[in-house]
């Protein structure tokens, strides 16, 4: 089978995540709002991959290499920068302790998560036991999660995801985190998620496990998509880099180290067309590029139309809200339009209030006429 | 407005799994207590005991407005704790929220109208009870109770208006959160719940000021529907302020959902 033939799941073109290096929240939010720039990190510059259906790799890369946040922003929990990530059918993400919720007993956490998983509450109580029985937490399952070992919480994690039946599967470093016999049942999950020809992505630092899980592998260096392609030719290479890495003294791996942290800092998506665009060779490719590369959400901004109208709302309600504090009629307006700004003055103010005072008394008084001559009556 | 529309969609298609989520937030919240859920009802009926006392005995001696106190509380401060609950856990409606529903192929659009659903099985039992005190007062039944199926919307459509947009900007500006707490605090004594406004020597304009607020609307919609027999046509400016502050608020709240969602995760 080639490619073309295969349904093709995820399709990563030139993703980049920045992330701002303000010192506080408050700060992050003014770069958002105005123009104001802080230092950047581009965790991610420029990912492209493209995943068929059926697929099962493996994301290798040192620590920081941006493993992590292409697999969140493939899950959807954190948006791309720049480029494009499509994702086809539902994608379920495993991390560690991803999303348990430390007050709710484990029980009530499979019900949440279910739910949020879009199972209705019969299908949840068919499961029930099954993800219990899978998690091997026993009796501690009615236990708050908060008093959990790490051990539990992953392996609670995992029992939930696995059992919602998930089109795409993450797995960011979930694999390796309970002991040999919760590892040794997780692959055979997998396993059977792969007979059953689900797409699968798992972040992992072993290497043994990579080479017999993967079909293919993306390595991942610090923010770069190193190489890309069938498992042992790439594990091969990595192998081979990670023994010259560990054969440099420590001030040279540190040294290789800060010169990727500065370059990641220095990033634009200019130095990013510029390296690509010498690989193509028509002015049309060139174009299509720069577009796919400069591809942007753009936050919603308001149409001209929708301007007016909030506008001409917010004058009617200013008109109205004069209207009703000053007590005027529809009659006097028309007549008087100035009594809207003139009404304001201290004196009119105050012949309101002497109005409004003779109004009542003579209410009042009224309705004491009524009364007295309802006793009468009924006398 | 196409932002309202997008979000009134989302809200509109996944207002199932919205109302499954709700109701096991009310579930889970009361599990420690040994009394569980009886103290959603127990709180509010220990706080207007309170407000009778002081206020309706107190200083009003029984009645106020032409009717007795504890009639003019009830229709008051019933749809209050729903103005109040809506309000409070709408404010970090998304924030709480956010690390369960980004993970999930759900908008982030249904977090706001959590808290109205969370809210209004209680508000439904307090009527119930309300009414059951309306009749034991000789207030029956009549034509004006109809008016409820006005003013209950009223309140729900402002309601989620306030959250969507009080949810977004507690996230985007730090010390909101703080700043709507202690205002809304202020809001009780201003919205006619405990204290009579008209009643006080305060100038018109003011008094009509107060009176223009959304939450004093909708409690004096309840108040003309249970006890004034009142249409709400009969006012209609306020009718019209109203909706359009409301209008403005939905715009408003959307436009920055819309615009902030996909930053939420980044600014937490």
């Amino acid at each position: 089978m080639t490619d073309s033939d295969k349904k093709i799941k995820v399709q990563a073109s030139f993703v980049t995540k920045r992330y701002e290096m303000a010192p506080t929240n408050a700060d992050k939010m003014k770069a958002a709002l105005s123009n104001k720039t802080f230092p950047s990190f581009w965790a991610l510059r420029g990912v492209s991959f493209t995943a068929y259906e059926g697929e099962t790799i493996a994301v290798v890369g040192t620590n920081g290499s941006g493993k992590s946040t292409l697999m969140k922003v493939m899950s959807g929990i954190i948006p791309a920068t720049s480029g494009e990530m499509k994702v086809n059918g539902a994608v379920s993400l495993i991390a560690i302790n991803a999303g348990l919720r430390g007050n709710m007993s484990g029980r009530e956490n499979i019900r949440l998560k279910g739910l949020m998983m879009g199972m209705s509450n019969q299908e949840i109580d068919q499961k029930m036991d099954d993800i219990i029985a899978f998690s091997e937490l026993g009796d501690f399952i009615d236990q708050q999660v908060k008093n959990y070992s790490s051990g539990m919480k992953s392996k609670l994690g995992f029992s939930i995801s696995v059992h919602a039946d998930p089109d795409i599967l993450i797995i960011d470093e979930a694999l390796s985190v309970g002991d040999a016999t919760f590892n040794r049942k997780s692959l055979e999950k997998i396993r059977e998620f792969q007979a059953q020809g689900k797409t699968i992505f798992f972040v992992s630092h072993d290497l043994q496990q990579v080479r017999e899980m993967a079909d293919r592998v993306l390595w991942l260096h610090f923010g770069k998509v190193r190489m890309f392609g069938p498992t042992n030719e790439v594990m091969d290479h990595y192998d081979e880099f990670v023994n010259e890495y560990k054969q440099l003294s420590q001030s040279e791996q540190a040294q290789y180290r800060n010169e990727l942290r500065d370059a990641q800092e220095q990033f634009t998506l200019d130095d990013l067309y510029h390296e690509t665009v010498s690989d193509v060779a028509s002015t049309q490719q060139a174009k299509q590029l720069k577009k796919e590369i400069y591809y942007e959400q753009h936050p919603s901004k308001m149409a001209r139309w929708e301007k007016w109208i909030i506008v001409v709302l917010a004058c009617l309600m200013i008109l109205v809200g004069d209207k009703i504090a000053l007590n005027l009629g529809f009659k006097t307006i028309v007549e008087k339009p100035a009594t809207l700004v003139t009404g304001w003055t201290p004196k009119k103010l105050h012949a309101l209030d002497e109005r409004h005072a003779k109004e009542t008394k003579e209410k009042a008084a009224l309705h004491k006429q009524q009364q007295n001559g309802k006793r009468k009556e009924s006398e | 407005m196409r932002d309202l529309m997008q979000v009134l969609q989302e809200v509109w298609h996944n207002f199932p799994i919205a109302n499954r989520l709700a109701r096991f937030n009310v579930r889970s919240r009361w599990a420690d207590n040994y009394l569980g859920s009886v103290w959603d009802y127990l709180e509010p009926l220990m706080y207007i005991g309170t407000y009778f006392v002081v206020f309706g005995m107190g200083l009003y001696n029984g009645n106020v407005a032409g009717v007795p106190y504890i009639l003019w509380l009830l229709t008051g401060i019933v749809p209050w704790y729903f103005i109040q609950g809506a309000f409070n856990k709408g404010l970090t409606s998304v924030s709480s929220q956010l690390n369960l529903l980004t993970k999930t192929n759900y908008p982030m659009s249904i977090a706001p109208l959590m808290p109205l659903l969370e809210e209004i099985r209680r508000y439904f039992v307090l009527t119930i009870f309300m009414v059951m005190v309306l009749i034991a007062f000789g207030y029956h039944p009549s034509i004006y109770w109809i008016q409820i199926l006005y003013a209950i919307p009223c309140m729900l459509i402002c309601m989620f208006a306030i959250d969507l947009l009080n949810s977004t900007l507690t996230i985007v500006v730090p010390d909101y959160k703080t700043f709507a707490n202690s205002l809304f605090r202020l809001i009780f004594f201003f919205s006619g719940i405990v204290i009579n406004i008209d009643a006080k020597n305060l100038p018109v304009a003011v008094v009509s000021v107060i009176k223009m607020m959304p939450f004093y609307y909708i409690i004096q919609m309840f108040r003309d529907t249970f006890l004034y027999h009142r249409w709400f046509w009969q006012q209609p400016s306020n009718t019209l302020f109203f909706w359009l502050v409301v209008t403005l608020i939905l715009i408003g709240g959307a436009h920055l959902h819309v615009r902030f969602r996909n930053r939420f995760t980044d600014l937490m």
